[in-house]
């Protein structure tokens, strides 16, 4: 079981890794497996879809960036789509348990598996902080879209900011109390 | 009894707003502390200075030793809100990690990592993530982790904020039977009167008050002028 896990999260990391420097045709394959693979971990194409929003609206934003100076394309918000959903795939499926055990400290292979923890960790941080922020964000606008909509956003953003530094910073503290960090 | 813990005249200001002015206190080997203050006390500021997180003016000294890497390794702490200790899939991988990172052997750690869970009453959560237990088991799975690391000292920054009555329960069970010394900050009277025997009251950055829990915990008029009641 843990062999099978190993190799499917390699494989989506691979892919991820890959995605970065594939473009055209490769580029859309290579997405829409993440997607495929997003949704069946996670049980379905709308729980993919919601997981993503967060990232489409930064996505969306840099496509207006993008657009204003005159360079848009597609390929780029496809990427990142695409190594977000194998990303999350290969994150998922890790046997992390066993990987702790296997890299014994003070190898680097330990910082490794350390590292890519402390990133899935932060990962579900800022998702759980995403979700706190729209949902009050929800309760105290009337309307999503219209007056005040777009302002309110600004500083759910602002907060969702300063709420994943203050996280980050107790985090790195129980860390370093630990012993775990330097 | 040998001073574990000894605060002199610590002070602290976030830029030119003060939160702590001229603290003094000391913990003796074997003692429970409790910090009582309202919300915005300072409490929290306090800890980060006793644990070396800030550094402001005055002498902290921990085990002999200025606050640092060295001094608390003798210590454990456990944060008001756990999820910034318990990240990993399991938690019996949390406990196993800080074991693994101090040279135990793996099946060593993974036993001594489930012992702890068993006594913190944890043992059939073992395989689960931190996320999918309740705000008392990762309390309490905190406090395991903080104890497997068989620290001197034991710091709780409000271990009983967002705790329902039977989850406050079991934690007065589980410190009441723990050997270690404690610092334990809290707002909650009763709660601090059962596991600390004595009390300071600090009050918009200063000490106003500290004395043996029952007396603190008794008198009414320094805790209504705290804002404790």
């Amino acid at each position: 079981m843990g062999t099978a896990r190993t190799f499917v999260a390699v494989a989506a990391l691979g892919a991820a890794v890959a995605a970065l420097w594939l473009h055209g045709p490769a580029l859309l394959i290579t997405a829409v497996a993440g997607f495929a693979a997003h949704s069946l971990r996670s049980g379905g194409v709308r729980r993919t879809l919601r997981d993503s929003f967060p990232l489409a609206m930064f996505l969306g934003f840099i496509a207006v960036l993008q657009l204003a100076s005159g360079s848009a394309g597609w390929e780029l918000p496809l990427r990142a789509l695409a190594v977000f959903w194998l990303a999350a795939v290969a994150f998922g499926v890790l046997p992390w348990n066993q990987l702790v055990v296997l890299a014994r400290p003070p190898s680097p292979f330990f910082s490794v598996v350390l590292f890519l923890l402390f990133l899935r960790h932060f990962a579900l941080v800022l998702r759980d902080e995403v979700r706190r922020v729209l949902q009050a964000r929800r309760l105290c606008v009337r309307y999503r879209f219209g007056a005040g909509s777009f302002r309110s956003l600004v500083w759910a953003v602002v907060a969702l900011f300063r709420r994943a530094l203050v996280r980050a910073e107790r985090f790195y503290a129980a860390q370093w109390l630990g012993g775990i960090v330097p | 009894m040998k001073t574990i813990l000894d605060v002199d005249g610590l002070s602290f200001a976030y830029g030119r707003k003060q939160v702590l002015v001229n603290i003094n206190f000391s913990v003796s080997e074997g003692e429970s502390l409790g910090l009582l203050g309202a919300n915005g006390a300072g409490k929290s500021t306090l800890l980060w200075c006793l644990l070396g997180l800030l550094r402001g003016e005055g002498s902290v000294r921990v085990f002999g030793e200025r606050p640092g890497a060295s001094a608390c390794r003798r210590v454990g702490v456990v944060f008001q809100n756990p999820e910034d200790q318990l990240f990993m899939p399991t938690l019996a991988g949390d406990l196993t990690l800080p074991q693994l990172n101090r040279g135990i052997a793996p099946e060593q750690a993974r036993a001594g990592a489930v012992e702890a869970l068993g006594s913190a009453g944890l043992a059939a959560c073992a395989g689960e993530p931190a996320m999918h237990l309740s705000l008392g088991q990762r309390k309490r799975a905190a406090i395991a982790l903080a104890l497997i690391q068989r620290p001197e000292l034991l710091i709780l920054d409000e271990p009983t904020s967002e705790l329902d009555g039977g989850s406050v329960r079991h934690l007065v069970d589980l410190l009441r039977r723990l050997p270690v010394s404690k610092l334990i900050t809290s707002h909650q009277l009763e709660f601090l009167a059962k596991v600390t025997s004595r009390i300071v009251v600090l009050h918009e950055g200063r000490i106003v008050a500290e004395g043996p829990a029952e007396a603190i915990v008794s008198n009414q008029e320094l805790l209504l002028r705290c804002g404790l009641i």
